[in-house]
């Protein structure tokens, strides 16, 4: 009987030690915010009682004009490496078709 | 002033300097015993308590009193702020939608909400709130979890937090995303 309240006792505690480290820590907690601004939502925002110069709605503005550019760009690079790709493949069939 | 009475206040002496004496000892006593509990998980009693807050609302008010405060409007510095805000800050200091983390409950004396008007510190005006934010993110306090981040950020950098901090209590959470997300452009902080 005594055997089987020891196994019994050490059976939760192993539990406990196994379960509790996990619940007490959201790993999420130290990780790190890669992604960037969520401008979509701006699209949404009622800015009619927002007066103009407002510094919070310009840097806005701003950093999502900035992110817009960027992404813009990065499309257009995409496609400008995809075009040249593009060239670059029938450069190399014709090179094989003239050989 | 004759014997008799210079002896009595020699004697009044005598006793407060006993008295002194006997505190001072007993007070050394005490921090030599190690029976004051210096864990984070247990508050400090209320006398220290009240001295440290003392100690520290002095040094800073006396150290941060010749700051200028420059201008703290740019949008610029708020877009400079609130990426170096989101990675150096909010995981003690928290951010909108967020009411604890494990630092916010861990850390003691517990790290101020900065996502909250701080009404404790609002008598000097704006300008006397700033001047106190910038020295303390530029010089940390002691003994508080608090870091200086002089050594490695520039003023302006800490000015540009400074001024994130002054439009922080205001924000939303998807005004917060999009102001602290660092783009492509500036994600070169090298922590």
């Amino acid at each position: 009987m005594s055997k089987q309240i020891c196994f019994l006792l050490a059976g939760t505690a192993a539990v406990m030690l196994t379960v509790m480290p996990v619940l007490s820590h959201d790993p999420k907690e130290h990780e790190a915010d890669a992604t960037g601004p969520d401008c979509a939502a701006m699209k949404d925002m009622d800015t009619s009682k927002t007066a103009k110069d407002d510094p919070v709605l310009m840097a806005m503005r701003q950093k999502c004009a900035d992110a817009i550019q960027d992404e813009t760009a990065h499309d257009h690079g995409e496609a400008h490496s995809a075009g040249d790709a593009h060239h670059a493949e029938e450069a190399h069939s014709d090179a094989h078709e003239s050989h | 002033m004759n014997d008799s009475q210079r002896g009595n206040v020699l004697r009044y002496f005598a006793v407060i300097l006993a008295f002194g004496g006997v505190v001072a000892l007993g007070i050394g006593g005490y921090v030599y015993s190690g029976w004051y509990q210096i864990g984070a998980d247990e508050p400090h009693t209320m006398p220290v308590l009240r001295v440290l807050e003392f100690l520290r609302e002095r040094s800073i008010e006396r150290a941060a009193r010749d700051i200028s405060v420059p201008a703290l409007d740019a949008p610029q510095l708020l877009i400079a702020g609130g990426p170096d805000y989101n990675e150096m800050c909010a995981t003690c200091h928290l951010k909108p939608g967020r009411t604890q983390s494990d630092m916010s409950v861990g850390l003691y004396p517990a790290p101020p909400d900065l996502t909250k008007h701080d009404e404790d510190h609002s008598e000097g005006g704006p300008e006397a709130a700033a001047r106190r934010q910038f020295w303390i993110i530029k010089h940390g306090i002691k003994a508080s979890g608090m870091p200086a981040w002089g050594p490695t950020h520039d003023d302006q950098r800490i000015w540009a937090m400074v001024a994130f901090l002054q439009k922080l209590p205001g924000l939303s959470e998807f005004q917060y995303q999009i102001l602290t997300a660092r783009g492509d452009a500036d994600s070169g902080h090298a922590h």
